[in-house]
């Protein structure tokens, strides 16, 4: 089936979102609209779980139910539970090549210049459209080394022991109302375990795509880095754009193990018709990195805080946040460094640009506990603002019980400054190049720790959403 | 309409620590009506006089304690009596909250300060508020109305009759900046250990006044202090120093508001503060610059100084902007006692109480100098040093 013509696409997008199209449904199978325990059951059943995976669905549903949404952050009253499909399976098996994918399928990802770019940089690939990943490859090497890269219904299925004992642990089934939904229906996402000094050194990626209307897509993510090795995680999103709103509320959770390292990066570019309400926390152990790279320029409303656990000796977190809010945007995003033990150290970096009435909020949280002697940690958060009609807020929670820290906290709101407009117009460029050039330079220390492709990609996403902006 | 606010007040929950701005204070074991509103305590008479931290030469006095308010000096051409009914009253903190709701229904014995346009006072204006019966609760209510262009001084002193006295304090302060007026004021609360205290101060500035506010905390058990500044008239400014020390069980509490309404408006807050034994703080700040407000320039800043493993601060600024050509900054820092400087200081023979005096000095040295009254600068200098043992 082919795609949405060109034209159409570029009548619903508004801000030139060149991904907005969509691909006629031809699914295996779609669940009713709404929420019950008939329909997480059978979730469940069509998957053919274990049963204890499909009590812990059913008793996290009663948590989702009994919880109140949060009466914080963004505008969620408008989430039409009922109007939402928990569950689509589009296709009956999951392909390693490309080519075993119904064409329609296999024409979006192309589109979205998947396969090119696993040819040319990435480690490996996982392909989640709907509910269901339906590509997946890892490069024989890393399998051969005992890598396990699997979209977690695999990985449920050939490494039981090893999922039951990690699957939330970091994120409890009960730990806010979304983080319940998703234990609830969870479906796809990512399996990885690195094992003990292997050092993955190009990228693994997973892209996530919504192509239904009304579509609720809840993946599930584990990642488990042993002692000493590396892993650097990436994944990118994009949906069609419809008149009514779709739901992705992901659970992320990470292990690191001594003296391990992850890097997980997000480059979150759901169309603006999207709630995208997720949760990921990491726990790092004696002498590991955790790295949350997380860049915001799509979706609704986002609420997102990257957590880092920081639990052994010399551990380390960084997390980078940027968050881009254009027309109909509310980005609450943001990060939190909890350190529990001694000599850890975190910096959570934030940039936010606010354009068109767009909302950006950094929301964040330092938290020292008692016995974290020695901890470090250093929180900047800087704001753009871009027009008068556009908002900016920060919520930087700090709570320290040891007295032995250094913690440190800067936030700052301002707008293009008029000599480096004048500047830059002085050397020829338009007002629009010239302010979208500030803005690149002002999400630099962002980009910059990013791959080269995707450097330029965020970099690409930036202009765009400048496109027609006048500083 | 007494009755009908303290049927608000009635109706109005205690706060607990499910409410946000109350999460990090716990109001458990405190019960507002087991004190006795404003003295009237059969067969008890009042503690004595309050001392006072201060050495001023002041043009008003007065003092105010459960059982009445008595004006002892007031200048030619001021308003400087006990506070009736007035349209503004009111007009700034409201019934809405529950401890505001509570001294807007109970409140005696208050103070109006009016000073006429163009009237200019050397001197300060003091008034000393003294929790003075055990088991007490004072209700004390300030309005001050500063008409264009006139400046002086106020300042406010809280302290109780004796360091054991427990008691309850309530305190509503509401300002009015005139347009072109300067006005300081300075509120210093030094109540006993013992003594819950719950504070709104609020004040609006209108165009090109400027407000320079001094608060300095270092008494009472446990309560919440609320500051907010509205930037009401272009071109206002407004000045906070915040300087407190708490020891012992002390809970501090002091949420701040920058509200910038109109354009072109300045603010400035910084809030320091040392903590020692199981002493805690928590500090909000909150800046909102509305939509109008272009050309805001605000800033807020707390640091706190921890002094011993059982000390614990929370400190949560906040932003929320609407205008776009603005100008704001925060920063929040926490930090032990630097065992560097401890360890050079003592390297040449100074005792390790002096070198922490000298280290805590140091570290108030910038919010001590934004003090403008002299001696109102060496009060507060001289209460946070008393707060270090000596060696």
């Amino acid at each position: 089936m082919a795609a949405t013509p060109e034209t159409e696409i570029v009548a619903g997008i508004g801000n030139d979102y060149k991904y907005g199209f969509h691909d006629e449904e031809n699914y295996v199978f779609k669940s009713e609209r709404g929420l019950s325990a008939e329909v997480v059951a059978a979730i469940s059943e069509r998957k053919n779980e274990p049963d204890w995976m499909r009590k812990f669905r059913l008793k996290s549903l009663e948590y989702f139910m009994a919880r109140p949404l949060p009466e914080w952050g963004g505008d969620l009253s408008q989430i039409d539970f009922d109007n939402i499909y928990y569950y689509i399976k589009p296709t009956e098996e999951q392909a390693n090549t490309w080519e075993d994918l119904p064409a329609d399928i296999k024409n979006t990802w192309d589109r979205l210049g998947i396969p090119e770019a696993e040819r040319k940089f990435l480690a490996g690939v996982g392909a989640q459209y709907e509910s269901e990943v339906v590509y997946h490859k890892l490069q024989e090497k890393l399998e051969s080394q005992g890598v396990i890269f699997k979209d977690m219904d695999s990985g449920l299925r050939d490494h039981e022991e090893l999922v039951k004992q990690y699957f939330g642990t970091i994120i409890p089934q009960n730990d806010n109302k979304f983080a319940a939904l998703n234990s609830a229906v969870w479906s796809g996402g990512s399996f990885i375990y690195v094992p003990p000094g292997v050092s993955i050194e190009m990228p693994l990626q997973a892209y996530f795509r919504i192509n239904a209307e009304n579509m609720g897509q809840f993946e599930r993510t584990l990642i488990i880095v042993d002692e000493g090795a590396y892993v650097h995680y990436v994944e990118g999103c994009t949906a069609p754009i419809y008149t009514t709103d779709s739901l992705h509320s992901a659970v992320v959770e990470i292990i690191v193990k001594e003296g391990g390292r992850c890097r997980y990066t997000t480059i979150q570019n759901w169309s603006t018709n999207v709630y995208n309400l997720v949760t990921k926390r990491a726990v790092a152990y004696k002498d590991a990195t955790m790295e949350w790279v997380d860049g915001n320029l799509g979706s609704k409303l986002t609420m997102k805080y990257p957590a880092i656990w920081l639990l052994g000796e010399r551990a380390h977190g960084e997390v980078l946040s940027i968050a881009f809010a254009n027309k109909g945007q509310h980005q609450d995003a943001g990060g939190k460094a909890v350190h529990v033990a001694p000599k850890t150290t975190s910096t959570i970096t934030s940039k936010s640009i606010s354009k068109n009435g767009g909302r950006a909020s950094y929301r964040g949280l330092l938290e020292v506990a008692k016995g974290a002697e020695g901890a470090k940690s250093k929180v900047v958060c800087d704001a753009l603002i871009l027009d008068e009609d556009s908002r900016t807020d920060t919520y930087p929670y700090i709570s320290i019980d040891e007295n032995n820290v250094d913690i440190g906290h800067e936030a700052t709101v301002s707008k293009i400054g008029e000599e480096q407009l004048f500047y830059l117009m002085s050397r020829g460029l338009s007002e629009a190049e010239a302010a979208a050039m500030i803005v690149s330079g002002f999400v630099e220390p962002i980009t910059k720790e990013l791959p080269l492709e995707y450097a330029v990609e965020m970099n690409r996403l930036i202009q765009l959403q400048m496109e027609g902006s006048v500083g | 309409m007494r009755s009908e606010l303290l049927e608000r007040y009635r109706a109005l929950p205690l706060p607990s620590t499910t409410d946000e701005p109350w999460r990090f204070t716990d109001l458990k074991g405190f019960d507002p009506d087991t004190f006795v509103s404003n003295g009237h305590v059969r067969g008890q008479t009042p503690a004595g006089a309050a001392g006072s931290m201060l050495d001023l030469d002041v043009a008003a006095l007065a003092t105010v304690t459960e059982d009445g308010i008595e004006i002892e000096r007031a200048p030619e051409g001021v308003t400087f009596e006990p506070l009736r009914d007035h349209e503004m009253l009111g007009t700034l903190v409201g019934a809405d909250e529950k401890f505001a709701a509570h001294n807007a229904a109970l409140w005696e014995h208050g103070l109006l300060v009016q000073v006429p346009k163009g009237v200019v006072l050397e001197k300060p204006l003091y008034v000393r508020i003294a929790n003075s019966h055990d088991d007490g609760a004072l209700f004390w209510r300030l309005l001050v109305v500063a008409e264009p262009e006139s400046r002086f001084s106020v300042v406010e002193e809280y302290a109780s009759a004796r360091p054991d006295l427990a008691g309850y304090s309530n305190a509503v302060s509401e300002l009015f900046v005139g347009q072109g007026a300067k006005v300081e004021y300075v509120s210093l609360q030094n109540l006993s250990a013992e003594t819950w205290h719950f504070a709104s101060h609020r004040a609006r500035v209108d165009r090109d006044a400027e407000l320079d506010w001094v608060a300095g905390g270092f008494g009472s058990k446990k309560g919440k202090t609320r500051i907010q500044n509205d930037l009401a008239g272009a071109g206002a400014t407004s000045r906070v120093t915040g300087a407190y020390f708490a020891d012992g069980e002390q809970h501090l509490d002091y949420d701040t508001f920058q509200e910038h309404i109109a354009p072109n408006t300045t603010s400035d807050f910084a809030f320091k503060g040392a903590l020692r034994d199981h002493a805690t703080a928590v500090w909000r700040g909150m800046i909102k610059v509305e939509k109008d407000a272009q050309k805001t320039n605000a800033y807020q800043e707390n640091r706190n100084l921890i002094l011993s493993e059982q000390a614990h601060a929370d400190s949560i600024p906040g932003l929320e902007i609407e205008a776009n050509d603005v100008r704001c900054t925060h920063g929040a820092t926490i930090s032990p006692v630097n065992r560097d400087e401890l360890f050079y200081a003592m390297a040449r023979g100074i005792s390790r109480g002096e070198a922490e005096r000298l280290i805590v000095r140091g570290f108030f040295t910038d919010v001590l100098n934004r003090i403008e009254l002299e001696p109102v600068r060496e009060a507060v200098t001289e209460a946070l040093e008393a707060r270090i043992p000596q060696a």
